[in-house]
C-alpha cells in the first residue's frame, strides 16, 4: 500500500471491518494544562491517502481525490485550530541540510512506530499491556528539540487519514449482493492524530477515528471528519 | 501462528477477549529450565516455543527476548520455513553464535545488522559471552542491541536487549544491565 | 427470498459481464511514454504514480539502500547511456539484498537489487537486465498489467457473486486460474516485447549483444541448482527462460551481422563492484541456499579476479553449509586461499575455529594468532584471546 506505516497494516485491516463511527481518545491521566493564550502547532505533513474500491474489492489509489482532500483537511485542521486559539504552522522538511532532514526523518519514524504501539498496546483490547494499562505515558524522547530548534512552537500535530469510496460498479454489486443476502463492505474512513509536547517529547494526547461514512473530497465532509477527530484536543 | 489468529478474531470480534500479555512482577523469578532474574521494575510478558519476551512500550520500541535452551538443529526464533534459516549447532563457538544471531536476524527482516566487540562474560556462574549490535529495522527506524549468553549442558541461552535508537533503547538499558548481573543458575 | 438462478441464464449474466467488465474488449496497447510526461490528475495512471511516489518515498528512507555513491552512479550512467532524453525522468535506487532483480516503475524509479549486481559479469550483461526494465517503462506496461488485473478481477468477482447467489457455492478457484492464466499470458507477451526492445537498446548504445543470453543461462543453472523456486522473484512475471535464451540468441545473431567493436565492459564493471563484492557474497550466504550459491561462487571462480578472497569464500560456504565431510573442504579452501594475496584475515580465523573443533591445538593457536596479527585491532580481539588461551 505505501503506506508510511507500515506495520499498522494489520490493525487496520481488523479496524476496516467494524461497522459504526467511533472515535476513542486517550490522554494523559494527570490533567494537562490548558494553555492561556495563542499556542504554536507545528503541524507535520498530514498522511493521506484515497482510494476507490473497485468491483472486485481493489483498492485503487486516486491520485486527484488524495490532492483535493489534502488541501482541504489542511485548511479545516487550520479552521479548528484556529477555534482553540492556536496558530497552525506547517512543516517542512530541512532539504536544504541532508544531515539534519535524516535526524528528522528518524524522529518522524518514530512517531510512526509509537502510534502503532499506541493502536496496539492501547487500543486492542487481545494485545494491551499490562505496563500500559490504565495510563497513557508514550514520549518522542528529547529527540523533539531538533523541531524546537526550527520551529518556535510548543505542539506539534500529527495526522493521518485513509478513505475509501466504493466505485459505481461496487455499489452496483452490492445491491446486486443485498438481493442474494450476501453483505460486502462499501468504504470506510479511518483517521489517527496526535498531540506532541515539542517542550518534553510527550504524547498529550491521541485520537483514532473509524468512519465508515466519511469522505475527505468536499471542503464540509473534509471540515466533518476534522471536527471529529480533534473533537477534544487539549488546547 | 495460532496466537496471532487468535488475537485477530478478538480484535475483530470486540470484548472479552484476554490480552497475549502478562504482567511481570519486579521480584526474583524463573527464565526457562537454566536460570532466576530479579528485574527491578515491571515488564509485560509473552511466551512462545523457546522464546520469552518482555517489552514496557511494545516489542517494536524495545524487547528483551530471552531465548531459553535451543538444541542442536535450531533456528533462532522457529518459523515456517527452517530449512532457509540459519540453525544453532551444539559445538559452535562464540564467534559462530554471533555468525547465528545477526544472519538470524538479517533472513528476520532487520537491515544492516553489524555485531561488534565479542568478548567473553560470565553468564550466572557459567562461561559465557556479550556483544553489541547495529541494525535499522523495517520500516527504517534505526536500532540497537545487545546481546549475552552462554552454552550450558549443549544448549544455547541468551538474554537479547533491542530497542529503537531515539529513546527507548536507553529508557530501559540501565534495567536489562541490572537484570543481566541477577542472574542466577536455578 | 433469493432469486433462483438456471446454469443458462448464469452463463449469459457472466457473458453480458465480459463486455462490461473489460472497457474496450481484448487489452489495448497504450502509446509510449515521451520524455518529462506526467499523467493527468483524474486517471487511473496517476493513481499508480502516487502510490509509486510513496513507494520511492518510503524507499529512500526504508534502511534498505546500498550506502554506495560511486555504485549508484555508475549504474546512473549505464541507464543513461540507454535511455538518452528520458534520463532526467529516472531515479535510481540500489537496494541492499542477496536476490536477483531490477525494476522500473512507472513513475521512473528504478530499483537495482545487489543480488543482480553479484551474478552479472560485465557491463554489458547489467546494461541488457536494465535495458529489459527500460523497455517495460517505456512502453507502459505496468499501467496495462494494473488495468488487465482490474479487468480480470471484476469478472471474477461477477461469477463469485452470482454464482455464490445460486447457491452453487464457491467456484473461484478453477474461475481464478482461468483469469490468472490469461494476465499470465499478458505479461509473457509484454515480456517478450521487453526483451527484444532491451536488445535493441543495448545493440544501440554499442554493447556486444551475445552477453544478453549469458545471464539468463546463468540464472537457470543456478534455479536448477536451488531446493525450491520461492527464492527467485524475478521469475514471478517473466517466462520461462529455455524459449528466452534462444530468442535472445537468435536475435543477438542477426544483431552482430556487420556490426564494429561491440563493448563488454569488464574492466569498468569490475572498477565500479569489486569494492562490494566481499559484502555481497556475506549477503549471499546469508540466504543459507548453498546450491545456488555455489553456482554464483563457480561463476566467479571461472572469472579469476581476487581469487584469494572468492576461495575464502567457499571455504565459508562448506563451513557454514556443515554437511559430512564439509570441514575438510572448508579447510582445503581456506588454505587454497591464503596462497594469493588478498586473502582476508578472516580466513585465519576461520582456520582457527575448524582446527579447535577437530582437535589441532597447535594450528589452531596458531591461526588464531595470525589472525591477530593481521587485525591487532579486531573488533573481537578479546575473544579471540580467550580461544588462544583455553588452547594452551
Amino acid at each position: 500500500m505505501g503506506s508510511r506505516l507500515p506495520h499498522l497494516r494489520l490493525a487496520l485491516i481488523a479496524l476496516l471491518v467494524t461497522g459504526c463511527a467511533q472515535a476513542t481518545a486517550f490522554s494523559r491521566t494527570e490533567r494537562v494544562p490548558r494553555p492561556t493564550g495563542e499556542v504554536g502547532v507545528l503541524l507535520m505533513q498530514p498522511d493521506i491517502e484515497l482510494y476507490e474500491i473497485t468491483v472486485a474489492g481493489l483498492l485503487e489509489p486516486k491520485a486527484e481525490w488524495t490532492a483535493t482532500a489534502r488541501e482541504h483537511v489542511t485548511t479545516a485542521l487550520r479552521m479548528e485550530l484556529r477555534g482553540k486559539n492556536a496558530r497552525l504552522v506547517p512543516y517542512q522538511p530541512p532539504s536544504q541540510n541532508p544531515a539534519k532532514e535524516q535526524a528528522h526523518i528518524q524522529l518522524v519514524k518514530l512517531h510512526d512506530v509509537v502510534g502503532g504501539s499506541i493502536l496496539r498496546h492501547q487500543y486492542t483490547p487481545a494485545l494491551v499491556l499490562p505496563t500500559k494499562k490504565d495510563k497513557f505515558d508514550w514520549s518522542l524522547g528529547q529527540g523533539v528539540q531538533i523541531l524546537r530548534e526550527e520551529y518556535d512552537t510548543e505542539y506539534g500535530l500529527f495526522v493521518l487519514f485513509r478513505d475509501s469510496s466504493a466505485s459505481a460498479g461496487r455499489k452496483a454489486m452490492m445491491v446486486v449482493a443485498a438481493l442474494g443476502g450476501i453483505g460486502i463492505p462499501g468504504g470506510t474512513q479511518v483517521g489517527f492524530a496526535s498531540l506532541v509536547d515539542l517542550r518534553s517529547g510527550e504524547i498529550l494526547w491521541f485520537n483514532r477515528l473509524i468512519n465508515p461514512a466519511g469522505d475527505l473530497r468536499t471542503p464540509e465532509a473534509a471540515r466533518k471528519a476534522v471536527q471529529s477527530l480533534l473533537a477534544d484536543l487539549p488546547l | 501462528m495460532k496466537r496471532t489468529i487468535a488475537a485477530l478474531l478478538c480484535m475483530m470480534l470486540g470484548t472479552g477477549c484476554a490480552t497475549a500479555y502478562s504482567l511481570v512482577e519486579p521480584r526474583r523469578a524463573p527464565i526457562g529450565d537454566l536460570y532466576t532474574v530479579e528485574p527491578q521494575i515491571p515488564w509485560s510478558a509473552a511466551k512462545a516455543g523457546k522464546m520469552e519476551l518482555w517489552t514496557v512500550d511494545g516489542p517494536a520500541l524495545q524487547a528483551i527476548r530471552f531465548i531459553n535452551g535451543l538444541t542442536d538443529g535450531d533456528a533462532l526464533f522457529g518459523g515456517r520455513d527452517k530449512e532457509k534459516r540459519p540453525k544453532f549447532r551444539k559445538a559452535m563457538t562464540p564467534t559462530e553464535i554471533m555468525e547465528f544471531v545477526v544472519d538470524s536476524l538479517a533472513s528476520s527482516g532487520l537491515q544492516k545488522v553489524e555485531a561488534t566487540n565479542l568478548r567473553p562474560e560470565p553468564f550466572g556462574d557459567v562461561p559465557g559471552f556479550r556483544f553489541e549490535m547495529r541494525f535499522v529495522y523495517g520500516g527504517g527506524l534505526e536500532g540497537q542491541g545487545l546481546v549475552v549468553g552462554a552454552v550450558a549442558k549443549e544448549k544455547l541461552y541468551l538474554i537479547m536487549y533491542t530497542g529503537a535508537r531515539a529513546h527507548y533503547y536507553a529508557k530501559h538499558e540501565e534495567d536489562v544491565e541490572r537484570l543481566v548481573r541477577s542472574v542466577r543458575m536455578q | 427470498m433469493s432469486p433462483r438462478w438456471t446454469t443458462a441464464t448464469l452463463a449469459l449474466l457472466v457473458l453480458a459481464c465480459v463486455a462490461c467488465a473489460t472497457p474496450g474488449g481484448s487489452p489495448q496497447a497504450l502509446p509510449d511514454i515521451k520524455p518529462g510526461e506526467r499523467p493527468a490528475l483524474d486517471t487511473d495512471e496517476a493513481g499508480l504514480w502516487m502510490q509509486m511516489d510513496r513507494v520511492e518515498e518510503n524507499l529512500k528512507t526504508s534502511g534498505r539502500l546500498l550506502a554506495d555513491a560511486n555504485l549508484t552512479a555508475y549504474v546512473r550512467e549505464v541507464v543513461c547511456k540507454l535511455i538518452g532524453p528520458y534520463c532526467p525522468d529516472i531515479r535510481i535506487y540500489v537496494v541492499q539484498t542477496p536476490h536477483f532483480n531490477a525494476s522500473m516503475a512507472p513513475n521512473g524509479t528504478m530499483q537495482v537489487w545487489t543480488g543482480l549486481i553479484l551474478r552479472s559479469e560485465n557491463e554489458a550483461q547489467l546494461a541488457y537486465v536494465l535495458g529489459h526494465e527500460i523497455a517495460h517503462y517505456l512502453r507502459r506496461h505496468s499501467v496495462q498489467l494494473w488495468r488487465d488485473v482490474r479487468s480480470k478481477s471484476t469478472l471474477l468477482v461477477y461469477f463469485n457473486v452470482l454464482t455464490a447467489a445460486a447457491g452453487l457455492g464457491f467456484v473461484g478457484p478453477l474461475a481464478n486460474l482461468a483469469a490468472l492464466a490469461s494476465v499470465y499470458a499478458f505479461s509473457r507477451d509484454n515480456e517478450r516485447e521487453a526483451d527484444e526492445f532491451g536488445l535493441a537498446l543495448i545493440v544501440q548504445a554499442g554493447y556486444d549483444p551475445r552477453e544478453a543470453s549469458r545471464i539468463w543461462e546463468a540464472l537457470m543453472k543456478e534455479r536448477t541448482a536451488t531446493k525450491d523456486s520461492a527464492p527467485f522473484i524475478f521469475f514471478a512475471t517473466h517466462p520461462s527462460t529455455e524459449e528466452r535464451i534462444d530468442t535472445l540468441k537468435d536475435l543477438a545473431q542477426k544483431a552482430t551481422a556487420g556490426a564494429g567493436q561491440a563493448v563488454i565492459g569488464r574492466e569498468r564493471f569490475l572498477a565500479a563492484t569489486l569494492p562490494l563484492r566481499a559484502m555481497l557474497l556475506r549477503d549471499e550466504l546469508r540466504r543459507r541456499e548453498f546450491g545456488g550459491s555455489q553456482v554464483v561462487l563457480d561463476r566467479l571462480l571461472e572469472g579469476g579476479v581476487r581469487l584469494g578472497e572468492l576461495h575464502f569464500f567457499q571455504g565459508e560456504l562448506y563451513r557454514l553449509r556443515a554437511e559430512a565431510g564439509d570441514a575438510a573442504k572448508a579447510v582445503a579452501a581456506y588454505e587454497k586461499a591464503l596462497g594469493y594475496e588478498d586473502a582476508p584475515a578472516e580466513t585465519h580465523r576461520a582456520l582457527g575455529l575448524l582446527f579447535s573443533k577437530a582437535g589441532e591445538k597447535v594450528k589452531a593457536r596458531s591461526a588464531f594468532e595470525r589472525y591477530l596479527e593481521r587485525q591487532p585491532a579486531a573488533e573481537d580481539r578479546h575473544m579471540i584471546n580467550t580461544y588462544i588461551r583455553q588452547l594452551e
